[in-house]
């Protein structure tokens, strides 16, 4: 099934007041095809959690509209089609473990599929499913979610999101406040729902070490609009943008340009990972 | 969803936003006390005039005041409407069994209605002018004297502070938990009244869970860094007592005697 995202010139605010209002996003235009793994950049309140959030109907445009697979995202879309865009795109927030509440594992991820008028019994696999599907073993099923480390909390979160068997998923900093083993095991999961079941994934992050590994394409955002989106080598082959942006270098990258520098060369190609550094420095005969 | 209005403050200029937040409260309980005592229409007009009044020198539109109203609303309607009921008068409009409508009981039932929304009005009228730090600071000045009847004031005064300090954690906390279950097909405001309420436990267990967690997390912070609420402290902030203040209260109150005396006198 063909689930493009198209943003038509969105433009949302928050009310911040009952007299004020902050510009989220600013005249976004942007075609997202089926099956892309993108990373969402820029600084602090550009609008990336935002531009998420219209993608979900929980902040609806200003002007403009999103069309996600024959659904139109506007600003009086009713409460029916909400819902429906809400089925096909999981929405992971920053955090998700503050969602969690119910007195066990398999309550907590049976919630979602339940709203949506999925049987309870079809829900009960599904909650086996997922859970295996985020690497999570079957005995915590009866457990309480309270009682979880933050990464398995983190996990289960996400697997009530993956219960609801969206088709495109955007998670708000899935990894932040991990250790680097559950950042790891997070992202190696993305990286499976996109090439196995062909989902689309937009995550935010601010570090340039998980763009370079995980995702396709990039999304840099300043100030509500986007700035760039393209693949990933080109966003870090433009010096002068990710200077204007603030945005680092990927560890590797900046450890190629150090390297160069010192001898005086360039090496052969562009690494943005250690291991396609260290297969270009063999390559080159430096070790 | 930002329709919680009560704690909340709008900063912009008016003379009320500069006034003392002591005379502000004094002046608030003192027309609430009147407002309770008040039963009859003249004076309830004379009130309304000045809650107008109020709305327009705190430069804040009527609109902000009334979205605030809102969610009691109802409570209000049915209080005022079950007066109605069940009062008897002297001229009975309407009688079945207990329920009688009469002349008396639509009286009460308006003018507890006027209580109630002229109440609240008032109350916004202060939140909404005065920070919430200057709250606390006016409160706990105006408890002092409990003081001496073994009343914790200082205890009370840190915690309220402390209270309205995480007021908008909460609702913002409150707002993103609300959005994370919407994304798991929860619908809020839809259905039964039942099934309104069904919808909100998936939201308050969590931010129970949180709260208590963070108030534990803050209560050790305090400790460790030695905190002791029964302590004499001295202030940061310190509270300014104007003219402008002194007169503003002489103007409330002339303004009280004036409607004690409308409520005897057309009695
Ligand atoms: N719930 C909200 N209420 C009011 N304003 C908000 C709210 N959420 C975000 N904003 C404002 O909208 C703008 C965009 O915020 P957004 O959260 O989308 O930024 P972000 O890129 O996700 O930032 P961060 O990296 O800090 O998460 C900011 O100016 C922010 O202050
Ligand atoms: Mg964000």
């Amino acid at each position: 099934m063909v689930m493009e995202i198209q943003f038509h010139n969105v433009t949302a605010d928050y009310k911040t007041g009952p007299l004020k209002k902050t510009r989220a996003l600013n005249d976004v235009t942007l075609s997202i095809p089926s099956g892309d793994m993108i990373a969402i950049v820029g600084q602090t309140g550009a609008g990336k959690s935002s531009l998420l959030k219209t993608m979900n109907g929980l902040l609806l445009p200003a002007e403009g509209f999103v069309a996600i697979g024959g659904m139109k995202i506007h600003h009086q879309t009713d409460k029916l089609t909400l819902k429906r865009v809400r089925k096909k795109v999981g929405m992971v927030l920053q955090f998700p473990e503050s969602q969690l509440f119910a007195e066990n594992v398999e309550k907590d991820i049976c919630f979602g599929p339940l709203n949506y008028g999925v049987p309870l019994a079809e829900a009960r696999k599904l909650a086996r499913k997922t859970l295996q599907l985020v690497g999570l073993s079957a005995d915590i099923l009866s457990k309480s979610p309270f009682s979880l480390s933050g990464g398995e909390k983190r996990r289960v979160a996400i697997a009530g999101i993956l219960a609801l068997e969206p088709e495109i998923l955007v998670l708000d900093e899935p990894g932040v406040g991990l250790d680097p083993e559950g950042k790891e095991e997070i992202f190696q999961l993305l990286t499976k729902l996109n090439r196995e079941k062909g989902m689309t994934i937009l995550f935010v992050t601010h570090d340039m070490n998980e763009v370079a590994r995980y995702a396709e394409n990039v999304i840099v955002m300043q100030n509500g609009r986007v700035i760039f989106y393209g693949k990933k080598h080109d966003l870090f082959l433009n010096q002068e943008l990710i200077q204007m942006m603030h945005l680092d270098l990927p560890d590797a990258l900046r450890f190629q340009r150090l390297f160069e520098k010192k001898i005086g060369k360039p090496l052969p190609k562009i690494c943005l990972t250690e291991e396609e550094l260290a297969d270009v420095l063999i390559e080159a005969g430096y070790a | 969803m930002n329709y919680l209005l009560l704690g909340r403050y709008i900063p912009v200029t008016s003379i009320l936003h500069k006034l003392d937040p002591r005379t502000k409260l004094i002046s608030a309980v003192l027309f609430i006390i009147l407002i309770v005592n008040v039963n009859n229409g003249a004076a309830f007009l004379a009130l309304w005039g000045i809650a107008f009044l109020v709305m327009y020198i705190s430069r804040i539109p009527p609109r902000v005041y009334f979205r605030g109203i809102k969610p009691i609303l109802w409570f209000i309607i049915l209080t005022a409407i079950l007066q109605m009921l069940f009062t008897t008068g002297t001229k009975t409009f309407f009688q079945w069994r207990m329920i009688t409508i009469s002349d008396y009981g639509i009286e009460r039932g308006l003018f507890i209605f006027f209580r109630f929304t002229l109440i609240t009005l008032l109350s916004i009228a202060v939140t909404l002018t005065t920070k919430p730090i200057d709250l606390t600071d006016g409160l706990s000045f105006l408890l002092k004297p409990f003081q001496y009847l073994k009343v914790p004031v200082n205890e009370l005064s840190i915690t309220l502070a402390i209270a309205f300090r995480f007021i908008p954690n909460l609702l913002d906390e409150t707002q993103k938990v609300m959005d994370a279950q919407r994304i798991r097909g929860n619908e809020f405001g839809v259905g039964s009244p039942l099934q309104q309420m069904k919808a909100l436990v998936p939201v308050f267990l969590p931010i129970f869970a949180s709260t208590l967690q963070r108030s534990e997390e803050l209560a050790n912070v305090m400790d460790v860094r030695g905190f002791r609420a029964d302590q004499k402290r001295s202030s940061f902030r310190q509270l300014q007592w104007k003219k402008m203040d002194t007169l503003s209260l002489c103007i409330v109150i002339v303004f009280i005697i004036w409607i004690r005396w409308l409520n005897i006198h057309f009695n």
